[in-house]
Formats: C-alpha cells, structure tokens, sequence
C-alpha cells in the first residue's frame, strides 16, 4: 500500500518539540511510549528530497531520488494529510509521479493516483500489497508506515544506556496480521525519537535492523538517514532526507493531478 | 506539418543552433535515449524484420516558473528495413506491390509551449492528448490518429501522431475544463505499403479536407470528483480517422464499365463518458462513447456509393488491483453498430476482453508482464510476455515475443475483405520475438 510507504517518509521526517515538557514520566508503558513516538510534531507541510541507495550483498549500488511535497490537512473532506512525489533518478523513472491522498478516516483507504510520463496520463492506481518491498528496498510499505497502536501489543522491556543516552526498549507483538513475529524498538527517553528498530521473522529469527539518525531542524528533531540491513539476504538500503523545508506554504491546489502533470517546478 | 524533414531540422536546430534569444538565460535541460530494437520473425519465414536503433533528444527550457518549453525529437535507421529485402521481410508481398524505401528519418515528435497561471495551463504546440481510463482501448482516447508501422506494438510517444493544437485546461473548484483547437488534420497511418505489417491501405485519391478554420477538430473535457468517483464527460467534434471509400459505378447503354472508389474522410462527433471509483482495494473503471454518424461500408449495391451512414455504441469496464504484490488488470470491450443491418459486413456486435499482469522481482530490476488481448470474432487472440531488465540505473534491457492468433479472414482489399476482415489474425504468422536495449541519459 503506498500509503504506508509515504506515511513512513512522512514519519521519517517527523519533528519532535525539545521543549522540557517532553520529558518522559517514569511510569510509563511500552504503549505509551509508542504512543508519544508515534505522534510527533511534523509542521504543516514539508518539501525535500528523499534518496534511496539499495546496496546488494555484492556491493553493487542502485539510486532513486525523489523531490517530496507533504501538506497536513487536518482532517478536512475526510483527508488527513496529501503527499506528492516526482521522481528525478534513474533517467528511466524521471517524471514520474505520485499523488497520496490519505484519509482521516480508518474506515476509508487512501486514495492514490500516478503519472507517468511514458503514457502521459495520470491513472488511479491501487493499493498495494502491504507486505510487498517498497522501491526494493529493504522495507515493506507497511513498515514505512505507522500500525495502528491497537495492531500490537508493546511491553516495555527495559531500560538502555546508548552513548550516554537513556532510552526505552520496547517489544510489540502483533494481534493483527502482520510478516513478523515481534519487533524490538529502542524509543529515547528524552524525547521520544526512535533510535533503532529490529524486525524478527515468524521463527522469531532477527530478519532486519532499522538505525535511525536524527538532526535538529529549529525547535524540532528530524531524521536524516535510516540504514536497513536486511541479515538473512544481506541487502541494505540507506534513506536520506535531504533538502529539507518545513511550513514553507504548501497549497492543497499543489496536491492535484494538475500538479502530477505538471511535474517537480521547483521552489 | 508531419514528422518532416523541415521538422527534423526545426528540431535539430533548437540543439545545436542555440535557443531563441527569449530563451537565451532560461533554464535548460537535456535528456535522451539511445535504443536499439531487434526482432526475428519465428512464424513462417523465418527472418530479421527489425533492426532499429535512434536516438531521442528532449530539451526542456524554463524561462520563468510559468512557462516551459519542451522539444522532443528523434534520429532513426532501422538495419532490417535497409538491408532484408521486402520479399523476405514481408512474405505476403506480391510482384507489383507497392513498397516503401523508407529505413531512416529525423523527426520532430512533439514541441509545445506550456503557459500556467493559477488556474489556467496553456499548451500550444505539437503535442499528444490522451483520454480515456481502459489502456489500449480506444474509447474515447481518440485524440490523436494512430500510427500502425509496428502494428499495435510501439510505445505511445511512437504510436500516437502528435498534432499541432492548443490545448487550454482551467481549473475551476468544481473541477477540471478542457478546451482543444486542433487545425491541423492527419488521420491514421498505415503501415508503410510492402511493410511487415502492412494490413489496410488508404485507397489512392482520398480526399483529405483542407487546413481552413471551418474544418478544425474541436473537443471539450469536464471533469470532476462526485461521491468519491472521478467523472469526465466529452465531446469531440472531429474527422472520421479512417476515410469512407465510397464507390461510383460507370455504365454505359446498361453496360458496367468500372468501379471507382472515391475515399473521403468525414465528419464525426463523438460523445465520451469516464467514471473511476476506488472500492475494496481495487479501481473500478468504465468509460462509453457514442460515436455519431460514421459511414460504414455496405455490400455492394445495397446503398447508393455503398456507404451508410449510423451511430456506434462502444463501452468497456476494467478492475485494477494487487494480488499477492502481482498487479493485475482486467477490462471488457463492447461495440455497436445501431440500427444494424444484414447488408452491413461489420458484425453488429464485437466484444473484446484483455488481460495485463506485471510483476517486479529482485529489488524491482526485473519486471515480468504479460498482456493477452482476446476477440470474440474469429476467436482472434494476442498474447505480449515480456522480461525487462534494469542493468544499471541508465541502461535497460528487454526481451519479449509477440504471439498472434485466431482466423486470419481475407484481406481488407480481397472481394470478402469487407465482411470477413480479421485485424488481428491477419498476422497470425507473424509471430516474433524481440529484444531492446536502451541507454537513458
């Protein structure tokens, strides 16, 4: 599902307000901690570029470079945020675009439409496969989005020191259908950021790790690169945020299928 | 003002003379593409029937944030058309036939001139529009004419023929409104005479309207979002791509002396309607068109000139989804001839179905698709697999074969060409495989 890929990208960049009232109670639980990740300050709207490197075992590498328009709509006609995606990188991809409506209502599915420069028109397009690799990367469209809290039960686990950095070591297991058997999250107690994720596979073997950069960005936190390494198939893919602007006056005319043809215009 | 010579150079030109002056300290980019195609004809006769290679130059300027020009064009050779002789590349080729000595070209593809306000985009130029939701279909993308060189098998930058038009979109909050001004008038191009897929032929002498204000093709588009469905509504008023072949019979004292076949293109209006409406995962697509006044061949001797004029229904539905991370599409095709008569050879119904499945492999280097078109007259089929292969992030490779089959029916110029014409059978033997490799830059 495209929703969760850009969703995740979304979450990727999220901001987090370093205001003092931020830090953590001590009696908090897994699902609180999750909870308080999961919903981070992100602005109104975003622009940047997200590059993907998807590097094989052999060490062969393999680029996708996208321009990112993000608006949150809060909530109006049903919709809680519209992103927008033009593809720069590889020549053969250039131009393409993407157009994510995603709804406010958990009822509803997210409404996707795509152009492509080849056919010249844009087409409604389906949802995809939640489990499937988005771009071939080493993650599914359904980890670069946010599950649902309910989706899982999170316990916390314990308590780690990471480079003179505290933080929350939170496992979630899932009650609704899901490819892993549990996940492991290292959730910072400062200010909630998450700094690594591990992916276990039904057996419960460790399938992939997620490590997660964040810079400041103003008075938020932003994340910068994520590094997935995928141990049983050895295939890594870095995501970098890049290019990053935030309320920079994005309109909702700017998420239209007017705007797909139109492609990337710049700033 | 076809793919010409002059367009060629117009189109070199704008590379390698320099942009106009009003463009001298715009923004520009250059992309392209060199591609080299090959086919080998595996049905009957075996042969090398393609063997094209061109390179394909865009240039994008942009003077400003609302203005944008783009010329795309093209330099080709094709080995196969140069050195197989036509017998071999074309083995239904007759001693006397026609046959084209075209193997090589600069052409200009498209060239517009986009202008964009708040709510109202401009494009003037040479330029391809496309309607419609059901790919391939035909329903109401009906724009630009078709180019049949290569059958139904090129791209849509090759097989649609750009035209020059203006196009104005305005962007209301109710929707979306479109407007098309087309003086130029091209119709559909057969495939060059003595080609490999030569099929129909433009019978000599077609009248072809003159370039004045009262013969443009004009179309409007509405579109808008309702209950979450995205409709359109169309009207094209425009030329008939295929001409009418009318036929004049000479007597003289009761005595016939000869048939004269006197092609003329006519007028036709065509209503079209969309709807799309995401459900349970899926796209549900439909669209219908009512084609009013076409001319339809007779038997002979059933109408005066052997053409009746009536209206046709075409309609289709397709469902897109994802099945276990395969994507898969399916569509139904419909058409109808109102008021149909038993001296009408086109059937009063013909119906079509087609299948598309795509899927990515190995971190998306790999795509598998298969496309399978069925007819319902003359249990006519075309089946499309095809691998492509990224090989790096500039180059790509694919290999495919093309698979034609069902009743091969007579020839549209055979005495029975009329009610027994088959347009996909025809080239049941022409079975083939291909490669392309391409280099983007």
């Amino acid at each position: 599902m495209f929703k969760k890929q850009w969703y995740g990208v979304a979450g990727m960049v999220a901001g987090v307000l370093l205001a003092g009232s931020v830090i953590a109670a001590p009696t908090l639980t897994g699902e609180d901690v999750v909870r308080k990740s999961q919903t981070l300050f992100q602005g109104k709207d975003q622009r940047s570029t997200v590059t993907l490197q998807l590097i094989n075992s052999d060490g062969s590498e393999r680029k996708i470079v996208t321009k990112r328009l993000w608006l949150d709509t809060g909530g109006a006609k049903g919709i809680g945020a519209k992103t927008i995606f033009f593809t720069m990188f590889p020549p053969d991809s250039k131009g393409v675009g993407f157009l994510i409506w995603d709804t406010s209502d958990s009822k509803k599915k997210d409404e996707l439409w795509l152009y492509l420069p080849s056919l010249r028109q844009v087409r409604r397009v389906n949802q995809r496969d939640q489990n499937e690799a988005f771009m071939g990367s080493d993650l599914t469209f359904a980890d670069m989005g946010q599950r649902l809290l309910e989706e899982d039960t999170h316990t916390l686990v314990g308590e780690e020191t990471i480079d003179g950095k505290d933080y929350y070591l939170v496992e979630s297991v899932p009650v609704a259908e899901s490819i892993y058997g549990k996940k492991k999250q290292w959730i910072s107690k400062e200010d909630f950021t998450t700094l690594r994720i591990e992916y276990f596979d039904a057996k419960l073997d460790l399938l992939k790790t997620q490590d997660i950069t964040w810079i400041r960005k103003g008075k938020l936190r932003v994340y910068r690169e994520l590094n997935v390494h995928n141990v049983q198939t050895d295939h890594r893919t870095v995501y970098s945020i890049s290019d990053l602007e935030i309320d920079v006056g994005l309109k909702d005319s700017d998420f239209s299928e007017r705007s797909l043809k139109q492609g990337y215009r710049g700033r | 003002m076809g793919p010409s010579l002059a367009g060629g150079f117009l189109f070199i030109g704008l590379f390698v003379g320099g942009w106009p002056a009003a463009y001298a300290q715009a923004s520009v980019e250059l992309s392209g593409r060199l591609q080299h195609e090959a086919a080998y004809r595996v049905a009957h006769h075996p042969e090398w029937t393609k063997g094209l290679s061109y390179l394909q130059l865009q240039g994008v300027a942009r003077p400003g944030g609302r203005s944008r020009l783009t010329v795309i064009g093209r330099a080709w050779y094709d080995a196969a058309l140069d050195l197989v002789p036509p017998e071999d590349l074309n083995p239904n080729l007759v001693p006397g036939d026609a046959v084209s000595d075209s193997f090589h070209d600069v052409e200009l593809k498209e060239a517009y001139l986009d202008l964009m306000t708040a709510s109202l985009d401009l494009r003037l130029g040479r330029q391809i529009v496309r309607w419609g939701l059901l790919e391939g279909a035909r329903i109401t993308d009906r724009v630009n004419p078709l180019d049949f060189r290569e059958f139904l098998f090129r791209d849509v930058e090759d097989r649609y023929i750009p035209l020059w038009m203006a196009r104005m979109d305005w962007f209301p909050s109710w929707g979306q409104a479109q407007l098309l001004v087309i003086p130029e008038l091209r119709f559909h191009e057969p495939a060059p005479a003595g080609s490999e897929w030569e099929e129909f032929s433009i019978p000599p002498g077609t009248e072809i309207p003159d370039m004045r204000p009262g013969n443009m093709e004009v179309a409007t588009r509405l579109g808008s979002r309702l209950a979450g469905v995205d409709w359109t509504a169309s009207y094209f008023y425009t030329w008939d791509d295929f001409p009418a072949a009318f036929r004049s019979i000479f007597g003289v004292g009761g005595q016939l002396t000869g048939v004269a076949l006197n092609g003329r293109h006519e007028r036709l209006q065509i209503l079209g309607l969309t709807a799309s409406h995401s459900m349970w995962g899926k796209i549900i697509s439909l669209e219908m068109a009512y084609d009013r006044g076409k001319y339809l061949a007779t038997d002979v001797g059933a109408m005066p000139n052997n053409e009746i004029q009536r209206d046709l229904v075409h309609w289709g539905v397709g469902v897109d989804m994802n099945w276990r991370g395969v994507d898969v599409s399916v569509s139904y095709f419909e058409g109808r001839v109102q008021g149909w008569r038993t001296f009408i050879p086109v059937p009063p119904v013909e119906r079509a179905a087609s299948l598309l499945v795509r899927e990515e492999f190995f971190g998306n280097r790999l795509e598998t698709r298969l496309l399978m078109l069925l007819f319902n007259t003359g249990n006519q089929y075309l089946a499309r697999p095809q691998l492509g292969w990224k090989l790096t992030d500039h180059a790509k490779m694919t290999v495919g074969a093309d698979l034609l089959g069902g009743a091969h029916g007579s020839a549209p110029d055979d005495p029975a060409g009329a009610r027994d014409f088959r347009f996909v059978g025809f080239f049941r033997d022409h079975d083939r495989i291909h490669a392309t490799i391409s280099y983007l830059f």
